[in-house]
């Protein structure tokens, strides 16, 4: 269940972030003395990195099995 | 804006530099030899202990290849910015490593696999047909990757020794010998802990490789006002090729992690890895350093590049600069030109070369990988259950050496003979990315199979069977290649029409032929299964 949300939050991400949401930076323009579109890649690669860190913190990390045992 | 370039005489450096690499790897292969134990799980899958540190950068490392050091800057300097979003393909990986990796781990574990096939055809009780066709589909992976790694080592030689007759084919040569040997004599044990030396060269190359470029400007001020001077086409979708359409970038983004993932190479970093805590680290690493490097390093060699040495755009397409030669070369050439400049004669011929060999690094350790996993479906998958099913492990594993040896040459022959110009398929093997997209549209055909085994469990032999040869027959003829062996058809004839239709389908919605595979490989397993599953109620 928690693993089919966390598929579902990262493909929508995505689509934001590779798919039609890029028609909203599309733009030959320069922010932060980089180009808009490379801003809007670095930007979601904060993001991406924010819902590994929680995943792994949140989710994956109790999945771990006890020492010495198997998963 | 810039520094001056200057051509300098690298001398010994360079030989002295890659030649210690070189050895350094073969006393790799050595070692693993040495602490080997005898039989195929330790080869193939080294005992299926490995910790969470090598787990992490043999993951990467087969992830990486050439295409980080050459293909990536070479298309950042032919498309501009588009790639930084290309780079979120990245994280995708990331998330399957965790999510695919664990249940491919746990399965390993319980039913003693060592290659996907062993899985998948377990899984759906089809000893043969599933077995050939899953073979295949590791073959049209393997073969193309390693391909592209062999180029790369041609390529290098190029740049770091030209006007030889023949450096090109000794470059290739060379790479391609080192690496089948090391493989030979050490198996699993040995390509992880190469791969582990060269994921660390090849991270700290794509990021000394941003730096160094930002620096050659004179620093983050000069760089941006240098970039901007850039084409508006290469500031935004869909490129300066045109190619890169929001359809064509989401399937990329979406399907090209998932092949890279899926294939048979990666499926057995799963099966040896200690446990999936393991994985959970090699996927969390994977996320926040490559995709890191990917954006701060690779990035701004390509836009400095287009900045250095402008494009020659015209209607007849998009070329490099004539000193570039071809676009896969700028980060090359910029280190070659770069370096010295910025850290005198000999430090800078030192780091040029370093990054050099953080290029051989990333096309070797994907070619170990690759090969070593082609090894293990030829000799498992082929010749210990249709030829020789009674050969003893001590001879599987020999057989296996003798497959390494063989894939190598025939990648091997490919390159040398397909970089001809009057090869019809000098064009197909122009730039990396485009093999390595190439490779990626078979493998990801195994991803409906991979989801139902692992999660939905719904499917079955027949729907598995005719789902994945529909997917891979429908994936090639989206492909390039299928494009330049149609092309020589009598105009009229069937095939000129078919080639009609999928140009026009491909214009209608320009998706990468991985998803043109996708769509008609899922549809077949998902029907095919269902009409099965109730033709199955009804006689119950």
């Amino acid at each position: 269940m928690k693993e089919g949300f966390l598929a579902m939050l990262v493909i929508l991400c995505l689509v934001i972030a590779v798919g039609p949401g890029v028609l909203l930076v599309n733009r030959a323009e320069m922010i932060g003395g980089i180009p808009l579109v490379y801003a809007w890649g670095i930007a979601w690669y904060f993001i991406f990195s924010g819902i590994a860190i929680v995943a792994n913190w949140k989710l994956w990390s109790k999945e771990d099995p006890p020492k010495g045992g198997t998963a | 804006m810039m520094l001056a370039q200057v051509s300098v005489s690298t001398g010994i450096i360079p030989i002295a530099v890659i030649a210690g690499y070189l050895l350094l790897l073969l006393f790799l292969g050595w070692l693993g030899h040495h602490r080997s134990v005898a039989g195929e799980e330790d080869y193939y899958l080294a005992g299926r202990g490995q910790g969470w540190m090598i787990s992490t950068l043999t993951i990467m490392a087969t992830f990486l290849s050439s295409f980080a050091l050459l293909g990536a800057p070479g298309m950042v300097y032919r498309e501009g910015v588009v790639f930084a979003l290309v780079s979120l393909n990245v994280p995708i990986a990331g998330f399957c490593i965790y999510l695919l990796g664990k249940r491919i781990w746990q399965a390993g574990r319980d039913g003693g696999y060592v290659t996907q096939a062993d899985m998948i055809c377990d899984h759906y009780q089809s000893p043969v047909a599933l077995r050939l066709l899953v073979t295949l589909v590791g073959f049209l992976f393997v073969v193309p990757y390693v391909m592209m790694q062999i180029k790369a080592g041609g390529d290098l030689a190029n740049v770091l020794f030209p006007g030889g007759e023949y450096t090109f084919e000794i470059g290739a040569i060379l790479l391609a010998l080192v690496t089948a040997a090391y493989i030979m004599v050490g198996g699993m044990r040995s390509v992880a802990w190469t791969d582990a030396i060269q994921c660390v060269l090849l991270l700290a190359g794509m990021l000394l490789a941003g730096l160094a470029m930002i620096v050659s400007f004179g620093g983050p001020q000069a760089f941006s006002e240098g970039i901007a001077e850039i084409p508006e086409s290469s500031l935004t979708l869909p490129g300066n090729t045109g190619v890169w359409t929001i359809p064509f970038l989401f399937s990329v983004c979406l399907l090209m992690p998932i092949g890279g993932i899926i294939q048979p190479a990666q499926w057995m970093r799963f099966y040896s890895a200690s446990g999936p805590s393991a994985l959970r680290r090699s996927a969390l690493l994977f996320i926040l350093v490559l995709t890191g490097c990917f954006l701060f390093g690779i990035m701004p060699v390509g836009l400095g590049g287009q900045a250095l040495y402008p494009l020659e755009i015209s209607e007849a397409g998009v070329s490099p600069a004539e000193e570039v030669g071809s676009f896969d070369q700028i980060l090359v050439l910029v280190a070659h030109k770069n370096m010295p400049v910025l850290f005198g004669e000999t430090a800078g011929a030192l780091i040029s070369t370093l990054l050099v060999v953080a290029i051989m690094a990333a096309s070797m350790s994907t070619a170990d990988s690759n090969l070593h996993a082609l090894s293990a479906l030829l000799t498992r998958d082929l010749y210990s259950h249709f030829f020789r099913p009674q050969a003893k492990e001590a001879e599987r594993v020999w057989i296996g050496r003798f497959f390494i040896l063989f894939a190598t040459t025939v990648a091997l022959v490919c390159v040398l003979v397909g970089r001809q110009p009057e090869s019809s398929f000098a064009s197909f093997m122009e730039m990396i990315v485009d093999l390595a997209l190439f490779a990626v549209a078979f493998s990801v055909q195994l991803l409906p199979i991979t989801i139902d085994i692992l999660y939905l469990k719904r499917g079955t032999k027949w729907g598995a069977i005719l789902g994945l040869t529909t997917g891979l027959l429908s994936a090639f003829c989206f492909t390039s290649l299928f494009s330049l062996a149609i092309g020589q058809v009598p105009e009229g004839s069937f095939a000129a029409s078919f080639s009609d239709w999928i140009a026009s389908a491909k214009a209608f919605l320009p998706m990468h032929a991985a998803a043109w595979g996708l769509i008609p490989n899922f549809l077949v397993f998902s029907g095919i299964s269902l009409i099965q599953r109730l033709l199955q109620a009804n006689n119950d």
